[in-house]
């Protein structure tokens, strides 16, 4: 209901304001042109979200200092907190990142965004920034049209620049010329009221452009026209920095929970420092004309010493606060509680927030695939008649196997359908979604994923058929074909077992082809294919049903192993592209495996 | 001459193949020796087969990478 009259209204006024004032139309084309700068500063950056900027933001979640670093560093230059504050929630949304770690980037953006203000009120009020901003959207624009991504993402940030230079001239232009028909000084309100009116235009100005910056540069420009007071400004500014959190709020909405958790974070955070700002305006004038007088700038240089404001009430902000992000981490997750497991399986890491990061959208639906491997492990492990922590225990396997011939009373079916079906499901949808937009070096990983999720689903149906003659012949009396489905249970659960030791070892060091010598031995240990098979049935040791039934079983078994071993490399194995494929080149296919079986046959 | 090869894409894409095979290479031959150490120690026959088609699995991984090293190179 409030959006329906919200928009039109603000037509309405945009309408009023461009009939009775061109200077007026100047500014808020100024406004349109620097938010579109922005648009396409963005794009440009995400250009480059494919590999860099993830990686080092991986790396940011061991130290609360790093993280607070790279939240400094990357809005310094990104010059977009709201870039910084989409891409850390899609990170913890995909569980990349801590919650405390996203916090500390959140932290840090709200430092490095008061650059901006420096850089406006340093720079782009000094020089004629408008000759900056032409041949930076030439050459933009022409490399825009460039097919290579790098140079369109270098091509994005150029003219985004030259957007936002431009745009910060017709704002600059503008407030001149409306200085000379109407002095926007006559409703400067001084005292506490002034502080609060202003603080609130800050928020109502920012929520509405959906950008800090575009506020403060409003903010800066007007002050340097002498449009607005220097008092007014800095509640303003006090404004723009609460009103901010709004971005980062819808941006959690297509997040889940821990997405959710930070988007609150941000709000708490940035209220606890409006409310510090404006409790302690005094002292933080008096702290800022003493800065500002120790570094060099004219006690009337307000547009500079604004820059200054912003920067020390967003570093005492980080510095009051930081010695409570633990606390503040527990108050989010009991307020924002993770949903409740459910007996159906939901994707954990699937969620909207990802998709337009495409390394985080791979290590979304590697983890989402994990997962729907963990539940299927449960279903094989209780397939095979034994529980998963036997599986992954220290016991041995082979006497376990011979030890444990009880049937697991579970329907396979019902839980297939629980926690399986509908989560590879969810997982096709999303990856069908997803394959329109990532660049062609990320879509062959994440067909295999969906390959990998395939085979998934496919082993819990083959185990599905060995099972009933598993629960039929481990209790037979007779010994020989008892041995033999022993042997089959035994294959696949020192495969799953060795699976979860590889899961163990630091990426680096693991070799997810070692699995290969289960793909010789799934052959040539079996007596159905190693010819031993004959012989039994010669000497009526198994019966001619229970030969049929054992050669079968051994095809799902052999067809479990190969597959166990495909969704291991995929799932596991390297996530360098190089080592992947050096990987894929060195591991056995059919033809080695024959190759070697023959071997032995000659042998 | 020598500006035209490091700009060469191709040379650069087999170094970076070669690299990562070496990579595999080197952690099949420390799996060789575990393999050996612990088919030395093993008493039991059936487990002393399953690593006897470990270690021949893991030969003709080695075999495929240096061939393929070799013919990078």
């Amino acid at each position: 209901m409030i959006r329906r009259i919200v928009l039109p209204v603000i037509f309405a006024l945009l309408v009023y304001g461009f009939w009775i004032s061109p200077d007026f139309k100047e500014i808020a084309a100024g406004i349109a042109i620097f938010l579109f700068g922005m648009l396409f500063l963005e794009d440009g950056f995400k250009a480059f979200t494919g590999g860099v900027l993830e990686r080092l933001l991986s790396r940011t979640t061991d130290r609360l200092w790093k993280a607070i670093s790279f939240g400094v560093v990357s809005t310094t230059i990104m010059q977009s907190s709201s870039l910084v504050s989409v891409i850390t929630i899609s990170f913890l949304g995909a569980e990349l990142i801590a919650l405390a770690a996203g916090i500390g980037i959140i932290f840090g953006a709200n430092i490095g965004t008061t650059t901006g203000a420096w850089l406006i009120a340093g720079f782009g009020l000094k020089v004629k920034i408008s000759a900056y901003a032409m041949p930076m959207l030439v050459f933009g624009i022409i490399l825009v049209f460039q097919s290579h991504r790098s140079l369109k993402g270098i091509g994005y940030i150029l003219a985004g620049l030259g957007f936002l230079f431009l745009g910060i001239h017709y704002m600059k232009e503008g407030f001149e010329a409306f200085k000379s028909t109407i002095d926007l000084t006559q409703f400067a309100l001084p005292g506490y009221a002034g502080l609060f009116a202003f603080t609130g235009i800050g928020i109502f100005a920012t929520v509405v452009m959906q950008s800090s910056h575009a506020t403060l540069v409003l903010i800066i420009t007007a002050l340097a026209a002498g449009q607005i007071t220097y008092e007014n400004a800095l509640a303003l500014a006090i404004g723009a920095n609460i009103g901010t959190t709004v971005t980062a709020i819808l941006g959690s909405l297509s997040s889940n929970f821990q997405g959710k958790r930070l988007a609150a974070g941000h709000l708490i955070f940035n209220l606890i420092t409006g409310a510090i700002a404006i409790a302690f305006i005094h002292q933080l004038v008096w702290a800022v004309d003493n800065t500002a007088a120790a570094v060099g700038i004219a006690a009337d240089d307000h547009t500079l010493k604004l820059a200054v404001f912003h920067t020390i009430f967003n570093v005492i902000g980080v510095a009051v606060l930081t010695p409570f992000v633990t606390p503040l981490v527990h108050l989010l997750e009991r307020v924002i509680p993770a949903p409740a497991m459910l007996d159906v399986a939901e994707p954990n890491y699937l969620n909207d927030s990802v998709l337009e990061f495409p390394e985080t959208l791979l290590e979304a639906v590697r983890n989402e695939a994990i997962h729907l491997y963990d539940n299927a492990v449960e279903i094989i492990a209780h397939g095979l008649n034994l529980h998963r922590t036997q599986i992954f225990g220290e016991d041995d396997l082979e006497r376990l196997v011979e030890s444990e011939h009880g049937t697991l009373s579970f329907d396979l079916d019902a839980v297939y359908e629980r926690k399986v079906k509908v989560l590879y499901a969810k997982i096709l949808e999303f990856i069908s979604r997803a394959q329109g937009s990532v660049p062609t070096e990320f879509a062959d990983q994440l067909f295999a994923l969906r390959q990998a999720c395939r085979q998934i689903v496919k082993t819990v149906k083959d185990i599905k058929h060995l099972r009933k003659n598993i629960s039929r012949y481990i209790v037979d009396k007779d010994s020989d074909i008892r041995r033999e489905y022993n042997d089959l249970r035994l294959q696949i659960a020192s495969l799953l077992r060795e699976i979860q030791e590889l899961r163990e070892i630091e990426e680096d060091e693991r070799n997810v082809i070692d699995l290969d010598a289960y793909r010789i031995a799934v052959d040539e240990e079996s007596t159905v294919t190693s010819g031993g098979l004959d012989d039994l049935i010669r000497e009526g040791r198994v019966t001619p049903v229970m030969a049929t039934s054992l050669m079968n079983d051994h095809a799902y078994v052999h067809d479990a192993v190969w597959q166990l071993t495909d969704i291991a490399r995929a799932l596991f194995g390297s996530r360098d592209i190089a080592d992947m494929e050096a990987e894929e080149l060195v591991g056995l296919d059919e033809d080695d495996v024959d190759e070697l079986s023959q071997t032995r046959d000659s042998a | 001459m020598k500006l035209m090869k490091i700009f060469n894409r191709d040379d650069w894409k087999r170094s970076k193949k070669v690299k990562a095979l070496n990579k595999v290479l080197d952690k099949l031959r420390k799996k060789k020796h575990v393999l050996e150490d612990a088919l030395e120690d093993e008493g039991s026959e059936k487990k002393a087969q399953k690593l006897k088609v470990k270690l021949k699995a893991n030969r003709q991984h080695r075999h495929k990478a240096e061939k393929l090293i070799h013919e990078l190179d």
